[in-house]
Protein backbone atom coordinates (compact mmCIF):
# COMPACT_ATOMS: atom_id res chain seq x y z
CA UNK A 1 0.00 0.00 0.00
CA UNK A 2 1.61 3.23 -0.69
CA UNK A 3 -0.22 6.22 0.75
CA UNK A 4 -1.28 6.65 4.28
CA UNK A 5 -4.82 5.79 5.21
CA UNK A 6 -7.14 9.38 5.30
CA UNK A 7 -6.65 9.95 9.21
CA UNK A 8 -4.20 8.77 11.63
CA UNK A 9 -4.48 7.94 15.50
CA UNK A 10 -2.53 9.71 17.47
CA UNK A 11 -0.28 9.01 20.59
CA UNK A 12 -3.44 10.39 22.49
CA UNK A 13 -6.23 8.55 20.85
CA UNK A 14 -7.98 10.94 19.22
CA UNK A 15 -7.87 11.17 15.35
CA UNK A 16 -5.27 13.61 13.34
CA UNK A 17 -6.44 15.41 10.51
CA UNK A 18 -5.03 14.33 7.55
CA UNK A 19 -3.80 16.98 5.02
CA UNK A 20 -4.86 15.51 1.62
CA UNK A 21 -8.52 15.18 3.28
CA UNK A 22 -7.95 18.93 4.47
CA UNK A 23 -7.04 19.92 1.00
CA UNK A 24 -9.53 18.09 -0.75
CA UNK A 25 -12.78 19.46 1.24
CA UNK A 26 -10.85 22.97 0.39
CA UNK A 27 -10.82 22.43 -2.89
CA UNK A 28 -14.48 20.85 -3.08
CA UNK A 29 -15.52 24.42 -1.54
CA UNK A 30 -13.92 26.03 -4.16
CA UNK A 31 -15.10 23.90 -6.79
CA UNK A 32 -18.61 23.83 -5.60
CA UNK A 33 -19.14 27.17 -4.35
CA UNK A 34 -18.81 26.66 -0.55
CA UNK A 35 -20.05 23.60 -0.51
CA UNK A 36 -19.16 20.02 0.00
CA UNK A 37 -20.87 17.73 -1.92
CA UNK A 38 -21.96 14.21 0.08
CA UNK A 39 -20.76 12.54 -2.35
CA UNK A 40 -17.25 13.94 -2.14
CA UNK A 41 -17.21 13.54 1.52
CA UNK A 42 -17.82 9.85 0.70
CA UNK A 43 -14.76 9.28 -1.07
CA UNK A 44 -12.59 11.40 0.57
CA UNK A 45 -12.99 9.89 4.20
CA UNK A 46 -11.63 6.63 2.52
CA UNK A 47 -9.48 7.57 -0.61
CA UNK A 48 -9.03 11.20 -0.91
CA UNK A 49 -6.84 10.49 -4.15
CA UNK A 50 -10.48 9.81 -5.44
CA UNK A 51 -11.99 12.27 -4.37
CA UNK A 52 -9.67 14.48 -6.06
CA UNK A 53 -9.52 12.56 -9.36
CA UNK A 54 -13.91 13.32 -9.21
CA UNK A 55 -13.31 17.01 -8.40
CA UNK A 56 -10.36 17.91 -11.21
CA UNK A 57 -11.73 15.89 -13.97
CA UNK A 58 -15.45 16.99 -13.88
CA UNK A 59 -13.97 20.68 -13.95
CA UNK A 60 -11.99 19.42 -16.82
CA UNK A 61 -14.61 17.57 -19.14
CA UNK A 62 -16.73 21.66 -18.59
CA UNK A 63 -14.13 22.91 -20.74
CA UNK A 64 -15.04 20.22 -23.10
CA UNK A 65 -17.28 20.98 -26.92
CA UNK A 66 -20.70 19.79 -25.53
CA UNK A 67 -22.33 22.55 -23.85
CA UNK A 68 -23.65 22.48 -19.89
CA UNK A 69 -27.32 21.05 -20.97
CA UNK A 70 -25.67 18.71 -23.45
CA UNK A 71 -23.57 17.17 -21.07
CA UNK A 72 -25.88 17.21 -18.74
CA UNK A 73 -28.43 15.33 -20.58
CA UNK A 74 -25.58 12.30 -21.59
CA UNK A 75 -24.85 12.29 -17.72
CA UNK A 76 -28.42 11.60 -16.69
CA UNK A 77 -28.69 9.10 -19.41
CA UNK A 78 -25.47 6.85 -18.27
CA UNK A 79 -26.85 7.62 -14.09
CA UNK A 80 -30.00 6.20 -15.53
CA UNK A 81 -28.34 3.23 -16.75
CA UNK A 82 -26.72 2.55 -14.32
CA UNK A 83 -29.75 3.55 -11.95
CA UNK A 84 -27.55 5.58 -9.34
CA UNK A 85 -29.99 7.15 -6.77
CA UNK A 86 -27.52 10.02 -6.13
CA UNK A 87 -26.32 10.74 -9.79
CA UNK A 88 -29.90 10.86 -11.12
CA UNK A 89 -31.41 13.52 -8.57
CA UNK A 90 -28.39 15.51 -8.41
CA UNK A 91 -27.64 15.79 -12.08
CA UNK A 92 -31.77 16.20 -12.40
CA UNK A 93 -30.73 19.19 -10.59
CA UNK A 94 -27.81 20.40 -12.62
CA UNK A 95 -29.99 19.71 -15.61
CA UNK A 96 -32.43 22.48 -14.85
CA UNK A 97 -29.52 24.36 -13.84
CA UNK A 98 -28.15 24.39 -17.65
CA UNK A 99 -31.53 25.11 -19.13
CA UNK A 100 -32.89 21.63 -19.59
CA UNK A 101 -36.75 21.38 -19.45
CA UNK A 102 -38.39 19.36 -16.67
CA UNK A 103 -39.46 16.93 -19.50
CA UNK A 104 -36.64 15.85 -21.09
CA UNK A 105 -35.30 14.79 -17.24
CA UNK A 106 -38.32 13.05 -16.67
CA UNK A 107 -37.97 11.53 -20.37
CA UNK A 108 -34.24 10.47 -19.61
CA UNK A 109 -35.24 9.01 -16.17
CA UNK A 110 -38.38 6.88 -17.83
CA UNK A 111 -36.00 5.60 -20.53
CA UNK A 112 -37.37 7.13 -23.41
CA UNK A 113 -36.05 9.74 -25.55
CA UNK A 114 -36.00 14.12 -25.15
CA UNK A 115 -38.18 15.71 -27.63
CA UNK A 116 -35.28 18.03 -28.84
CA UNK A 117 -33.61 16.79 -31.99
CA UNK A 118 -29.66 17.13 -30.82
CA UNK A 119 -30.80 16.04 -26.91
CA UNK A 120 -32.77 13.30 -28.79
CA UNK A 121 -29.07 12.22 -30.79
CA UNK A 122 -26.55 12.85 -27.62
CA UNK A 123 -28.84 10.46 -25.48
CA UNK A 124 -29.42 7.78 -27.86
CA UNK A 125 -25.17 7.70 -28.62
CA UNK A 126 -24.65 7.47 -25.07
CA UNK A 127 -26.78 4.20 -25.11
CA UNK A 128 -25.68 2.39 -27.65
CA UNK A 129 -22.28 2.78 -26.42
CA UNK A 130 -23.26 1.44 -23.26
CA UNK A 131 -25.41 -1.44 -24.75
CA UNK A 132 -22.38 -2.15 -26.98
CA UNK A 133 -19.86 -1.49 -24.92
CA UNK A 134 -18.15 0.95 -27.02
CA UNK A 135 -18.06 -1.65 -30.07
CA UNK A 136 -19.81 0.59 -32.59
CA UNK A 137 -20.09 -0.86 -36.67
CA UNK A 138 -20.08 1.24 -39.25
CA UNK A 139 -23.81 1.20 -39.29
CA UNK A 140 -23.97 2.27 -35.92
CA UNK A 141 -21.53 5.32 -36.85
CA UNK A 142 -23.52 6.28 -39.92
CA UNK A 143 -26.78 6.63 -38.08
CA UNK A 144 -25.08 8.92 -35.40
CA UNK A 145 -23.52 10.88 -37.58
CA UNK A 146 -26.76 11.80 -39.52
CA UNK A 147 -28.29 13.10 -36.13
CA UNK A 148 -24.71 15.69 -36.21
CA UNK A 149 -23.10 12.97 -33.83
CA UNK A 150 -19.46 13.01 -34.92
CA UNK A 151 -16.16 11.95 -32.85
CA UNK A 152 -16.35 15.04 -30.80
CA UNK A 153 -19.01 14.07 -29.18
CA UNK A 154 -18.45 10.46 -28.83
CA UNK A 155 -15.03 11.18 -27.28
CA UNK A 156 -16.75 13.14 -24.35
CA UNK A 157 -19.38 10.99 -24.05
CA UNK A 158 -17.54 8.44 -23.61
CA UNK A 159 -15.26 10.15 -21.39
CA UNK A 160 -18.39 10.78 -19.56
CA UNK A 161 -19.50 7.30 -19.06
CA UNK A 162 -15.95 6.85 -17.49
CA UNK A 163 -16.53 9.63 -14.55
CA UNK A 164 -20.31 8.92 -14.08
CA UNK A 165 -19.43 4.87 -14.21
CA UNK A 166 -16.93 5.52 -11.49
CA UNK A 167 -19.30 7.42 -9.38
CA UNK A 168 -22.21 5.32 -9.95
CA UNK A 169 -20.59 2.66 -8.55
CA UNK A 170 -19.40 4.63 -5.33
CA UNK A 171 -23.33 5.91 -4.88
CA UNK A 172 -24.36 2.37 -5.33
CA UNK A 173 -22.41 0.68 -2.58
CA UNK A 174 -22.03 3.80 -0.61
CA UNK A 175 -25.85 4.69 -0.45
CA UNK A 176 -24.92 8.08 -0.06
CA UNK A 177 -27.49 10.17 0.75
CA UNK A 178 -28.84 13.03 -1.58
CA UNK A 179 -27.72 16.48 -0.58
CA UNK A 180 -30.46 18.72 0.87
CA UNK A 181 -29.59 21.86 -2.09
CA UNK A 182 -31.23 18.79 -4.52
CA UNK A 183 -33.50 16.99 -2.47
CA UNK A 184 -35.66 20.57 -1.48
CA UNK A 185 -35.53 21.74 -5.01
CA UNK A 186 -39.30 22.46 -5.95
CA UNK A 187 -38.47 20.65 -9.55
CA UNK A 188 -36.57 17.59 -7.71
CA UNK A 189 -39.50 17.45 -5.28
CA UNK A 190 -41.98 17.35 -8.67
CA UNK A 191 -40.20 15.00 -10.32
CA UNK A 192 -39.75 13.30 -7.15
CA UNK A 193 -42.92 10.27 -8.03
CA UNK A 194 -40.68 9.80 -10.85
CA UNK A 195 -37.90 9.36 -9.49
CA UNK A 196 -39.79 6.81 -6.86
CA UNK A 197 -41.08 4.74 -9.28
CA UNK A 198 -37.91 3.20 -11.20
CA UNK A 199 -37.25 0.03 -10.46
CA UNK A 200 -34.26 0.00 -8.35
CA UNK B 1 -11.82 23.38 -29.28
CA UNK B 2 -10.02 25.79 -27.04
CA UNK B 3 -6.52 24.69 -28.50
CA UNK B 4 -4.91 25.42 -25.04
CA UNK B 5 -6.69 22.08 -23.55
CA UNK B 6 -4.85 20.19 -26.29
CA UNK B 7 -1.61 21.52 -26.48
CA UNK B 8 -1.78 21.01 -22.00
CA UNK B 9 -2.42 17.54 -22.68
CA UNK B 10 0.56 17.31 -24.95
CA UNK B 11 2.87 18.78 -22.73
CA UNK B 12 1.53 17.22 -19.72
CA UNK B 13 1.71 13.62 -21.59
CA UNK B 14 5.59 14.03 -22.78
CA UNK B 15 6.51 14.98 -18.79
CA UNK B 16 4.61 11.83 -17.68
CA UNK B 17 4.86 9.33 -20.30
CA UNK B 18 7.61 10.84 -22.14
CA UNK B 19 5.66 10.98 -25.36
CA UNK B 20 1.88 11.71 -26.60
CA UNK B 21 0.27 7.87 -26.85
CA UNK B 22 -1.69 7.60 -30.15
CA UNK B 23 -4.77 7.48 -28.01
CA UNK B 24 -4.41 10.93 -26.86
CA UNK B 25 -3.44 12.25 -29.97
CA UNK B 26 -6.72 10.90 -31.61
CA UNK B 27 -8.74 12.62 -29.29
CA UNK B 28 -6.93 15.90 -28.96
CA UNK B 29 -7.69 16.29 -32.83
CA UNK B 30 -11.56 16.92 -32.09
CA UNK B 31 -11.59 17.92 -28.32
CA UNK B 32 -9.21 18.40 -25.24
CA UNK B 33 -11.66 17.16 -23.03
CA UNK B 34 -10.90 13.60 -23.00
CA UNK B 35 -7.12 13.81 -22.62
CA UNK B 36 -6.88 16.32 -20.52
CA UNK B 37 -9.30 14.18 -17.99
CA UNK B 38 -6.91 11.03 -18.52
CA UNK B 39 -3.95 12.39 -17.39
CA UNK B 40 -5.24 14.26 -14.47
CA UNK B 41 -6.73 11.09 -12.90
CA UNK B 42 -3.51 9.59 -13.52
CA UNK B 43 -1.78 12.11 -11.59
CA UNK B 44 -4.63 12.29 -8.80
CA UNK B 45 -4.51 8.33 -8.12
CA UNK B 46 -1.14 8.09 -8.33
CA UNK B 47 -1.36 9.16 -4.48
CA UNK B 48 -3.92 6.61 -3.67
CA UNK B 49 -3.93 3.91 -1.33
CA UNK B 50 -3.37 1.22 -4.51
CA UNK B 51 0.29 0.85 -5.04
CA UNK B 52 1.45 0.99 -8.85
CA UNK B 53 2.01 -2.84 -9.15
CA UNK B 54 -1.75 -3.13 -7.90
CA UNK B 55 -3.03 -0.45 -9.84
CA UNK B 56 -1.79 -2.12 -13.13
CA UNK B 57 -3.32 -5.06 -11.57
CA UNK B 58 -6.86 -3.61 -12.03
CA UNK B 59 -6.16 -1.91 -15.15
CA UNK B 60 -4.71 -4.59 -17.33
CA UNK B 61 -8.33 -6.65 -15.46
CA UNK B 62 -10.21 -3.98 -17.19
CA UNK B 63 -7.97 -4.39 -20.77
CA UNK B 64 -8.97 -7.91 -20.53
CA UNK B 65 -12.69 -7.74 -19.63
CA UNK B 66 -13.55 -4.70 -22.66
CA UNK B 67 -10.86 -6.90 -25.16
CA UNK B 68 -8.87 -3.93 -25.77
CA UNK B 69 -5.69 -4.64 -27.24
CA UNK B 70 -4.36 -1.22 -26.82
CA UNK B 71 -4.89 -0.99 -23.16
CA UNK B 72 -3.62 -3.93 -22.26
CA UNK B 73 -0.11 -3.50 -24.54
CA UNK B 74 0.19 -0.19 -22.15
CA UNK B 75 -0.57 -1.37 -19.45
CA UNK B 76 1.41 -4.69 -19.92
CA UNK B 77 4.20 -2.28 -20.30
CA UNK B 78 3.52 0.15 -17.41
CA UNK B 79 3.20 -3.18 -14.82
CA UNK B 80 6.55 -4.27 -16.02
CA UNK B 81 8.40 -1.05 -14.85
CA UNK B 82 5.97 -0.97 -11.75
CA UNK B 83 7.64 -4.62 -10.66
CA UNK B 84 5.04 -7.22 -11.85
CA UNK B 85 6.65 -10.48 -13.45
CA UNK B 86 5.76 -11.11 -17.46
CA UNK B 87 3.92 -14.64 -15.92
CA UNK B 88 1.85 -12.68 -13.66
CA UNK B 89 1.11 -10.22 -17.03
CA UNK B 90 0.02 -13.29 -18.66
CA UNK B 91 -1.75 -14.71 -16.26
CA UNK B 92 -4.14 -11.35 -16.16
CA UNK B 93 -4.32 -11.17 -19.57
CA UNK B 94 -5.34 -14.99 -20.28
CA UNK B 95 -7.59 -15.25 -17.21
CA UNK B 96 -6.10 -17.64 -14.73
CA UNK B 97 -6.07 -16.70 -11.14
CA UNK B 98 -2.97 -15.20 -9.33
CA UNK B 99 -1.69 -17.12 -6.29
CA UNK B 100 -1.50 -14.02 -3.99
CA UNK B 101 -4.74 -13.77 -2.37
CA UNK B 102 -5.10 -10.00 -2.02
CA UNK B 103 -3.97 -9.59 -5.69
CA UNK B 104 -6.32 -12.09 -6.95
CA UNK B 105 -8.84 -10.49 -4.97
CA UNK B 106 -8.01 -7.20 -7.07
CA UNK B 107 -9.17 -9.04 -9.51
CA UNK B 108 -12.21 -10.06 -8.42
CA UNK B 109 -13.35 -6.99 -7.42
CA UNK B 110 -13.10 -5.56 -10.77
CA UNK B 111 -14.39 -7.63 -12.65
CA UNK B 112 -17.14 -8.33 -10.24
CA UNK B 113 -17.71 -4.79 -10.08
CA UNK B 114 -18.16 -4.57 -13.74
CA UNK B 115 -20.26 -8.00 -13.93
CA UNK B 116 -23.17 -6.04 -11.44
CA UNK B 117 -22.20 -2.32 -12.59
CA UNK B 118 -21.28 -1.45 -9.32
CA UNK B 119 -24.16 -3.28 -7.13
CA UNK B 120 -22.01 -5.05 -4.68
CA UNK B 121 -24.03 -7.15 -2.03
CA UNK B 122 -22.77 -6.97 1.84
CA UNK B 123 -21.09 -10.54 1.31
CA UNK B 124 -19.18 -9.74 -1.58
CA UNK B 125 -18.11 -6.32 0.74
CA UNK B 126 -17.42 -8.42 3.25
CA UNK B 127 -14.94 -10.92 1.64
CA UNK B 128 -13.22 -8.20 -0.43
CA UNK B 129 -12.39 -6.60 3.18
CA UNK B 130 -11.37 -9.68 4.92
CA UNK B 131 -8.83 -9.91 2.10
CA UNK B 132 -7.84 -6.67 2.37
CA UNK B 133 -9.79 -5.01 -0.57
CA UNK B 134 -11.34 -2.22 1.61
CA UNK B 135 -13.38 0.96 0.93
CA UNK B 136 -11.05 3.14 -0.20
CA UNK B 137 -9.43 0.49 -2.30
CA UNK B 138 -12.65 -0.17 -3.65
CA UNK B 139 -13.53 2.91 -5.00
CA UNK B 140 -10.28 3.76 -6.47
CA UNK B 141 -10.65 0.31 -8.12
CA UNK B 142 -14.20 1.91 -9.84
CA UNK B 143 -12.18 5.51 -10.64
CA UNK B 144 -9.92 3.00 -12.38
CA UNK B 145 -12.78 0.70 -14.05
CA UNK B 146 -14.40 4.41 -14.95
CA UNK B 147 -11.11 5.30 -16.61
CA UNK B 148 -10.33 2.18 -18.43
CA UNK B 149 -13.83 1.93 -19.75
CA UNK B 150 -13.53 5.02 -21.12
CA UNK B 151 -10.04 4.73 -23.20
CA UNK B 152 -11.47 0.80 -24.30
CA UNK B 153 -14.48 2.32 -25.77
CA UNK B 154 -12.68 4.80 -27.62
CA UNK B 155 -9.96 2.92 -28.51
CA UNK B 156 -12.80 0.55 -29.99
CA UNK B 157 -13.46 3.43 -31.80
CA UNK B 158 -10.41 4.70 -32.96
CA UNK B 159 -8.43 1.67 -33.25
CA UNK B 160 -5.37 3.45 -32.70
CA UNK B 161 -1.98 1.95 -33.50
CA UNK B 162 0.17 0.61 -30.41
CA UNK B 163 2.76 3.00 -29.86
CA UNK B 164 6.39 2.68 -30.85
CA UNK B 165 8.62 1.69 -27.93
CA UNK B 166 5.39 -0.48 -27.44
CA UNK B 167 5.54 -2.73 -30.08
CA UNK B 168 8.29 -5.03 -28.76
CA UNK B 169 6.25 -5.75 -25.46
CA UNK B 170 3.20 -6.74 -27.70
CA UNK B 171 5.04 -9.27 -29.81
CA UNK B 172 6.29 -10.25 -26.11
CA UNK B 173 2.70 -11.20 -24.95
CA UNK B 174 0.98 -14.84 -25.04
CA UNK B 175 -2.12 -13.47 -25.11
CA UNK B 176 -3.31 -10.03 -26.53
CA UNK B 177 -7.21 -9.16 -26.51
CA UNK B 178 -8.70 -8.23 -29.56
CA UNK B 179 -12.27 -7.58 -31.08
CA UNK B 180 -14.59 -9.99 -30.17
CA UNK B 181 -16.20 -12.14 -33.51
CA UNK B 182 -19.79 -10.99 -32.13
CA UNK B 183 -20.83 -8.04 -30.85
CA UNK B 184 -24.45 -8.50 -28.97
CA UNK B 185 -26.39 -5.02 -28.24
CA UNK B 186 -27.70 -5.55 -24.47
CA UNK B 187 -30.21 -3.04 -24.78
CA UNK B 188 -31.66 -1.76 -21.37
CA UNK B 189 -33.56 1.42 -22.87
CA UNK B 190 -36.08 2.52 -25.81
CA UNK B 191 -32.99 4.54 -28.21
Amino acid sequence: MSASSPSAPSSTGTTAPNPAVEEVRDLAKDFYGGFVPNQIKVLNEHSPAAARMYIATMDLVEQGELSDREREVVILAISRYNDCHYCTRTHAFLGREAGLSQETIEAVHRGGLPADARLRALVQATRRLLDKRGWLDAEDLEGLEAGGIGRTELYEINTLIGLKTFSNYVNHIAQTEVDDLVRENPDIQDMWPVLGKMDW
Amino acid sequence: MPPALADDVRTTARDAYGTVPNLLEETNRYTGAPGAVYVAADTALMDGVLSPPEQQIVLITMARYHDSRYDAVVHARMALEAGLSPETIDELLSGDPLSDDRQQALVEATRLSCEERGWLDPDHLRDLEARGVERGALYEIFAFIGLKTFTAFTSHLADPEVDGPLRIVEQSLEHVPDEPDTIERQRLFMG
